[in-house]
C-alpha cells in the first residue's frame, strides 16, 4: 500500500510539471489580455485608457438589442451558423466512410489530397471565384440556360443566400474537416473487421456496427466543441459573398458590427459583442457537456 | 499521505501564482501606459508600469524646454514657414506604401531622396514607427490608435480624425498653422471657403493641416465607348431618353459581344450612388441619379430652407423607377449588386457606359491594350430636362496630417508639408520615388487645377499665348504643357485614340485631363453646371446609433426596387419608416447645422 | 478474408468511386482557375478571358517573382515561424495532454484544468489588449511571437486529451509494474503509439501558422518581418474603398496585377500542399492503434 501511495504521489508531481508549460502559455497569452473585456462595458477613449474610460453599464448591450431588426440578423446568424455545425459534421464524417471504403491506395491518397485544396484559399479569392462561378454568365447559368432554364443572379436572391452560404462553406472544408475522422479510423482494429467477415457482415453492417461506432466519441466531441461557434457565422465568407439585395437573410452579427464600426471606430460595442458570442458558446458547450454526461453517461473529455 | 498531496499542490500553486502576480504587473503596467493621456509611444517602450510615468513626465519636460530653443528659423534667427531646426529633430511617422512600389537600389524607408531632402533643409531625421500596404494602412492605424500607440505625425482619414479629436490624442496646431503655414498652402486652404479649417477643427481647436482636393475629384461624369457610338452613327447622348436609346443599341447590336453590358454598375457591395459620408464615384449611378435632379445619399437644402434627405425625394422615386425600366429592358447592368469587378468588365471591352471621375483616363490604357481600337471620351450628361447638370460634390478633404499630443514639434507637420507643396514640381522631375514615401503628405491643391490646367492646354494647342500662371501652384502645368505634344499627334482638331501614345509616361494624365475635365469645363462654359453639395459630410449625434439600420435600409430597398425584386411603391413604404426609425430626428439635427451657418 | 465480388458489390464500388471523382474535381477547378491565371498574359487576366486554361501562355508572372526579394524574405519568414511553432506546440501539447487524459482519481484537478482551457479557447479581451499585451512581452516582428501569439490551441489541446484516452490502460499498468515512471510512459509507450494524432496535430499547427496573415499584420512594423500570407493578402485588391481618402482610391485602383498574384497565391501553397501526402502515411487504418485495442 505504502509503495503505491509513493508512485502516485510522485506521479501527481511529473504530472503538474507536464502540464506547467501549457498553463504558463495559456496565462501569459491568453488570459492577460483578458483584461480588455471590460470594454465591453465601457465607453472606451483610447486616450484616456481602459483605467478612466468611462463605464456605462449594459448600454452597449442595449444598443444593440434596441436596433429595429435585430431579430432578423440573429436569425442568419443562427440559422447559417447551425446549418454549417451540422453540416460540417456530417459531410466530412460521410466522406471519411466512403473514403474508408475504398481499396486502391493511390487513389484514396489522390482524392484526400485534392479535396483539402480548397480550404487553403482564403475567402477573398474563394468568394471572387465562386462569384464567377455562380454569375449571370457563369458555368452554372450556362448549363441551365442550356437546359432552356432563365439565367439566375444566384447571389442576389435572398431566398438562396443562406443555403449558398452553408453549401459554399460544407464544400470549402469538408476535405480538411475530414482529417481528424481518418485519424479516427486509424483507431479501429483491423481484427474487428476481420471477425465481421468472417461471420458474413455485409458491407452496410460493418459501417453501421463498426466503423460508425468507432467514430462516434469523435463525432460527439467536435459536434459540441462546434457549439461554442453558434454565433459565429463566418464573416470572411459572409462579407465576400454577401450584398445589399440579401441583407434581409445574409446579414449577420459579425457584418453587421462592422459596418456600424465603419461609420465610427466603435471599440466597445466590438467587444461587447465578442464577449456575448462567447458567453453563449461557453453556456451551450458546458450545457451539452452536462447534458452528455448526466443523460447518457458519455464524457466527451 | 493527504497532507504530502496538499504541499505538493500548494507549491505548484504558489508557482503558478507568482506566474499570474508577474503577467498582472504587466498588466498593470500597460493599463498604466496606456491611461497617459498621449506621449504613450515612447514611454511603451520601457513597458513597465512604474517608473513609466516619471520618465514620460520628464521627457515631455525636456521636450518642451528644448522646444522652446529649437524652432525652425530662418537664416535671421525668426521663425519662418521654411525655417531650418538649428539642433536635429527626430520625427516618428508611420507610412502607407503599395507593395509593388520600389525605391531606387541603396534607397530604404529612413534613407531616400525625400528624407535626405527633409534633413538638408529642415535638419530633421525621419524614423518609421511601421509601414503597410495603403489595403492594411486603415487596419493598423486604427489598431494604433486603440491602443494609443502613436507615432509623432500622422496622416488620418475622416473617421478616424474624428475619434482621435474625440479622445483628445492630438496637438492644438491653431497657433502654429497661423506662424508657420506658407502663403500657398493658406491660400489654398482658403480658396475653400473655411470648409476645410471647419473640418479639420473641433471644439474651437485645429487639430491637424486638411487636405484639399482637387474639386474636379467630384464629379461624375458620363464616359462612353466613342468607337461604338461612331460604329453605329450615334451621336453622344446629352437626355435620359437618348442614354436609353444609345445604351440599347449597344447591348441589341453586340457591341462587346455577347451579354454587352450598356451602363455598368458598381462592384458588388459598392456605392450605387454617393453618400454625405463615403465619395467614392468608380461606376456609380449618381450621373443618372442626376438627370432627375435626385441626389440621394445628400443632405439637400431647398429654396425654403427646409433639409431634406436626397434619398427620401419625389425624385428620387422618379429616378429609381427609371433604373428599373432600364434594368428590365436589359441595357443597365445584369448583375447590379452582385458585379464581381466593374474595372474588369469595363477593360475587357464588354462595358458601353459607366460614370467615374475626371481620372478615368489615367486607366484607359488598360482597356487599350486588350482592345486597341477601345476610345472613351467623357461628357457632362445625361441632363435633367431643364436641360442642365446637377453634379453632386463631395466634401473638400478627407485626409488629415495630424500631430501626437505632447510632441515636442508640432509644427514639423506643418513644414514637412510646406517644403512638399512649393518642391512638387521640383521632386517630380528629380526622383522617380512615389510621392506616397515624403513624411506627412497631405494632397493640398489649388481647388481649380484642374480647370486651369485644361484652359493652359488648349490655349497651348491652339498656338494661343498661355495666361500666366504660378507654376508652384499649379504644380504639374508647365510639365503637362511640356508633355502634350509628345504624346499626342498634331494637328489637334482631331484628338481620336489612334492619335495617343499611349505607352508615354504622362498619357494618362494629359488625355484625362483633355478628355474628362475639359468635359467639365465645356460644361461650365455653356453655362449649365449647378453644383449640388450635401449640408454635412460629417454625422450628428443621433446618426451614430442610428445610421447603420437606416442606411442597411435604404441601400436594400433601393437595390431591390431597381432589380424589380420590389415594386416601386416600395419606395413610399420606405420613406415612412426610415421617418419613422429616426430619420426625422436626424433631419432636425441637420436642419439645426444649416441653420447655424 | 475473401471478397465477394458480385456484380451489386461492384456497382457501389463504381458509384463511391464517381461521387469521389466528382468531389474532388470540384475542388480541384478553384486551383486549376488560380494556376491558369498566373500562366496568362496580364491583359487576358485582367479583362477576366481566363477559365481554366491559360489565355496568351507565359512564364512572366514566375519570371517577376524570382526577381523579388521581399516574396523570397516573406517565405523564410513563415517557415521559420512554422518550424518554432511545431517545436513549440507539439512537445507542449503533448505533456500537457498526458496527465489530463488521467482520470480524476489519477490526477484530481484535470477536470477544473480542462474547463480554463476550454473557458480559454472561447472568450478573449479582443485584438487591442492583445495587441498592447504582446508589445509589452517585446514580442513584435519575433518570430517566437509569431509562434505563440494565438495563445494555446486548445481544441488540438482535446483532440489529444481523446485520442489518449483510447489508448488501453492494460498497457501503461504493465509499465508501471516494471516500475517505470511518468515520463518514461509517456516517452516510450503514449508517444510511438500517438503517431496518427501527432500527424493530426502537427498538420493542424503547420496549416494555421502558414495561412496567418492578421497576426502577421499587427505584430510586424514592416515588410521585411510579414510571414508569406500577410506579404501577399496586402497585394490581393478587395479594398474596401468606403473608409479610403479619395487619393488612395486613385492609388489602389490605378494599380494591379493580376496574374502575379495569382502565381504568388499557387507558390504560397505549395509547401502545404507538400507536406500533406508526407502526413497521411500515418492515417492508414491500422498501423499503429489497430494491433492493440479490443
Amino acid at each position: 500500500m505504502g509503495k503505491k501511495v509513493n508512485i502516485l504521489h510522485s506521479r501527481a508531481g511529473a504530472y503538474w510539471i507536464m502540464v506547467l508549460p501549457a498553463l504558463l502559455w495559456m496565462v501569459l497569452i491568453n488570459i492577460v489580455p483578458m483584461f480588455g473585456i471590460v470594454m465591453a462595458f465601457q465607453d472606451f477613449n483610447p486616450g484616456k485608457g481602459m483605467l478612466r474610460s468611462e463605464f456605462v453599464g449594459l448600454e452597449n448591450f442595449e444598443y444593440m438589442f434596441q436596433m429595429k431588426d435585430v431579430s432578423q440578423i440573429f436569425t442568419n446568424t443562427i440559422v447559417i451558423a447551425v446549418g454549417k455545425l451540422l453540416l460540417n459534421v456530417f459531410v466530412p464524417v460521410v466522406f471519411a466512410l466512403l473514403l474508408n471504403e475504398i481499396k486502391n491506395v493511390f487513389f484514396k491518397r489522390c482524392v484526400q489530397t485534392i479535396v483539402y485544396l480548397p480550404h487553403f484559399i482564403s475567402w477573398v479569392i474563394m468568394g471572387g471565384i465562386l462569384l464567377d462561378v455562380f454569375g449571370l454568365y457563369g458555368p452554372v447559368n450556362m448549363m441551365l440556360s442550356a437546359f432552356g432554364a432563365e439565367r439566375i443572379a444566384f447571389f442576389r436572391i435572398s431566398s438562396l443566400f443562406r443555403t449558398l452560404a452553408i453549401g459554399t462553406d460544407v464544400w470549402k472544408e469538408f476535405g480538411f474537416n475530414a482529417v481528424v475522422y481518418l485519424a479516427a479510423l486509424t483507431g479501429i482494429s483491423p481484427s474487428l473487421y476481420e471477425a465481421a467477415a468472417i461471420d458474413g457482415a455485409s458491407r452496410w453492417q460493418r459501417m453501421w456496427h463498426i466503423t460508425l461506432p468507432g467514430l462516434k466519441p469523435i463525432i460527439v466531441l467536435m459536434t459540441i466543441l462546434a457549439l461554442g461557434n453558434i454565433l459565429n457565422a463566418g464573416f470572411d465568407q459572409i462579407y465576400n459573398i454577401y450584398n445589399q439585395a440579401v441583407y434581409s437573410t445574409g446579414d449577420i452579427i459579425d457584418t453587421w458590427v462592422y459596418r456600424v464600426g465603419l461609420n465610427d471606430l466603435q471599440y466597445s460595442l466590438a467587444t461587447a459583442v465578442g464577449l456575448l458570442k462567447s458567453v453563449v458558446g461557453f453556456l451551450l458547450i458546458s450545457l451539452s457537456y452536462t447534458i452528455a454526461y448526466k443523460k447518457a453517461n458519455y464524457r466527451i473529455f | 499521505m493527504l497532507k504530502n498531496r496538499k504541499g505538493e499542490n500548494g507549491s505548484m500553486k504558489k508557482k503558478r501564482i507568482l506566474s499570474l502576480f508577474l503577467a498582472c504587473g504587466l498588466t498593470i503596467g500597460m493599463l498604466a501606459g496606456c491611461g497617459n493621456s498621449g506621449g504613450g509611444a515612447k514611454g511603451d517602450e520601457a513597458g513597465v508600469s512604474e517608473g513609466n510615468e516619471n520618465a514620460e513626465n520628464s521627457s515631455t519636460d525636456a521636450g518642451q524646454a528644448e522646444g522652446g530653443d529649437n524652432l525652425p528659423v530662418d537664416e535671421n534667427g525668426n521663425p519662418s514657414p521654411f525655417g531650418k531646426y538649428a539642433e536635429p529633430v527626430t520625427v516618428e511617422i508611420v507610412q502607407s506604401i503599395n507593395p509593388t512600389i520600389t525605391m531606387p537600389e541603396g534607397d530604404t524607408a529612413t534613407d531616400n531622396y525625400y528624407t535626405r531632402f527633409i534633413k538638408e533643409n529642415l535638419n530633421v531625421d525621419i524614423s518609421v514607427k511601421w509601414s503597410s500596404a495603403s489595403s492594411d494602412f486603415n487596419e493598423k492605424m486604427n489598431l494604433a490608435i486603440a491602443s494609443n500607440d502613436l507615432p509623432d505625425i500622422l496622416v488620418v482619414n475622416e473617421q478616424q480624425f474624428r475619434k482621435l479629436a474625440q479622445s483628445d490624442m492630438l496637438e492644438d496646431l491653431t497657433p502654429y498653422y497661423d506662424t508657420y503655414a506658407c502663403d500657398i498652402i493658406k491660400q489654398n486652404v482658403d480658396s475653400t471657403g473655411g470648409k476645410a479649417i471647419e473640418n479639420a477643427s473641433y471644439d474651437g481647436k485645429l487639430l491637424g493641416l486638411p487636405n484639399v482636393q482637387v474639386e474636379a475629384d467630384g464629379y461624375a461624369l458620363m464616359w462612353i465607348r466613342q468607337d461604338w457610338l461612331d460604329a453605329l452613327n450615334l451621336e453622344a447622348p446629352t437626355t435620359i431618353e437618348e442614354l436609353e436609346t444609345v445604351a440599347k443599341a449597344f447591348v441589341d447590336n453586340n457591341m462587346g459581344g455577347e451579354n454587352t453590358i450598356g451602363i455598368v454598375g458598381p462592384t458588388v457591395n459598392g456605392k450605387v450612388y454617393n453618400t454625405f459620408l463615403s465619395i467614392n464615384n468608380l461606376n456609380n449611378l449618381d450621373g443618372i441619379f442626376q438627370a432627375f435632379q435626385s441626389y440621394p445619399g445628400f443632405w439637400i437644402q431647398g429654396e425654403d430652407g427646409k433639409v431634406v434627405y436626397g434619398s427620401t425625394t419625389a425624385q428620387t422615386k422618379e429616378a429609381l423607377a427609371e433604373l428599373n425600366k432600364m434594368y428590365q429592358e436589359g441595357y443597365l447592368d445584369q448583375e447590379l449588386g452582385v458585379r464581381k469587378d466593374a474595372d474588369e468588365a469595363w477593360k475587357s471591352g464588354k462595358v458601353g457606359i459607366l460614370f467615374s471621375p475626371w481620372w478615368h483616363g489615367y486607366n484607359v490604357k488598360d482597356g487599350i491594350a486588350n482592345d486597341p481600337a477601345m476610345e472613351w471620351k467623357a461628357y457632362a450628361a445625361p441632363l435633367a430636362a431643364d436641360g442642365q447638370w446637377y453634379p453632386k460634390l463631395g466634401g473638400v478633404g478627407g485626409s488629415y496630417c495630424a500631430v501626437r499630443k505632447g510632441y515636442e514639434h508640432p509644427e514639423v507637420a506643418i513644414l514637412l508639408n510646406n517644403y512638399l507643396r512649393v518642391n512638387e514640381g521640383k521632386f517630380q522631375e528629380e526622383t522617380t520615388l512615389d510621392a506616397g514615401y515624403y513624411p506627412g503628405r497631405v494632397v493640398i491643391t489649388p481647388l481649380d487645377e484642374n480647370s486651369v490646367s485644361v484652359r493652359a492646354l488648349r490655349a497651348e494647342m491652339n498656338g494661343e499665348e498661355v495666361e500666366d500662371f504660378d507654376p508652384v501652384n499649379y504644380k504639374l502645368l508647365e510639365s503637362d504643357l511640356s508633355s502634350v505634344s509628345q504624346c499626342l499627334e498634331a494637328p489637334y482638331d482631331d484628338m481620336g485614340i489612334e492619335k495617343w501614345d499611349v505607352e508615354h509616361t504622362v498619357f494618362g494624365r494629359v488625355y484625362s485631363l483633355l478628355m474628362g475635365s475639359a468635359a467639365v469645363e465645356d460644361a461650365a462654359d455653356a453655362g449649365i453646371v449647378n453644383k449640388i453639395y450635401s449640408v454635412t459630410y460629417t454625422q450628428t449625434e443621433t446618426m451614430e446609433k442610428k445610421w447603420t439600420n437606416l442606411e442597411k435600409k435604404e441601400n436594400e430597398i433601393f437595390l431591390k426596387i431597381i432589380i424589380g425584386e420590389e415594386p416601386i411603391d416600395a419606395f413610399d413604404t420606405f420613406v415612412e419608416e426610415w421617418k419613422a426609425e429616426g430619420g426625422d430626428e436626424i433631419t432636425a439635427e441637420v436642419q439645426a447645422i444649416a441653420d447655424g451657418k | 478474408m475473401v471478397e465477394k465480388k458480385t456484380a451489386g458489390h461492384i456497382a457501389v464500388q463504381a458509384i463511391f468511386v464517381v461521387i469521389l471523382v466528382l468531389l474532388a474535381l470540384s475542388c480541384l477547378l478553384p486551383l486549376l482557375y488560380n494556376l491558369a491565371v498566373s500562366f496568362s498574359s496580364k491583359e487576358a487576366a485582367e479583362a477576366g478571358l481566363v477559365s481554366f486554361w491559360p489565355i496568351g501562355f507565359t512564364l512572366k508572372a514566375y519570371q517577376e517573382i524570382m526577381g523579388e526579394s521581399a516574396f523570397f524574405v516573406s517565405f523564410f519568414v513563415s517557415v521559420k515561424r512554422v518550424a518554432v511553432a511545431l517545436l513549440i506546440t507539439i512537445p507542449t501539447l503533448t505533456m500537457a495532454a498526458y496527465p489530463l487524459a488521467k482520470s480524476r482519481q489519477e490526477f484530481a484537478p484535470r477536470n477544473i484544468i480542462l474547463w480554463i482551457f476550454v473557458f480559454c479557447m472561447l472568450f478573449s479581451g479582443g485584438t487591442i489588449p492583445w495587441y498592447m499585451v504582446m508589445k509589452n512581452y517585446g514580442l513584435i516582428n519575433n518570430i517566437v511571437g509569431l509562434a505563440v501569439c494565438g495563445g494555446i490551441p486548445v481544441f488540438n489541446l482535446i483532440l489529444m486529451v481523446n485520442f489518449f484516452q483510447d489508448i488501453p490502460k492494460e498497457l501503461e499498468e504493465a509499465a508501471m509494474v516494471d516500475g517505470a515512471g511518468a515520463w518514461y510512459i509517456l516517452t516510450h509507450i503514449i508517444v510511438p503509439l500517438s503517431k496518427p494524432v501527432i500527424a493530426t496535430i502537427a498538420l493542424f499547427t503547420i496549416v494555421t501558422h502558414w495561412n496567418d496573415f492578421f497576426q502577421g499584420l499587427v505584430l510586424s512594423t514592416g515588410e521585411k518581418y510579414y510571414p508569406l500570407q500577410t506579404y501577399i493578402k496586402q497585394l490581393i485588391f478587395q479594398v474596401d474603398t468606403s473608409t479610403m481618402t479619395a487619393e488612395q482610391i486613385k492609388q489602389a485602383s490605378m494599380m494591379s496585377n493580376t496574374t502575379m498574384n495569382a502565381a504568388k497565391i499557387f507558390i504560397s501553397m505549395i509547401p502545404v500542399l507538400c507536406i500533406y501526402p508526407f502526413l497521411q502515411k500515418y492515417f492508414v487504418t491500422g498501423i499503429t492503434l489497430g494491433g492493440v485495442k479490443e
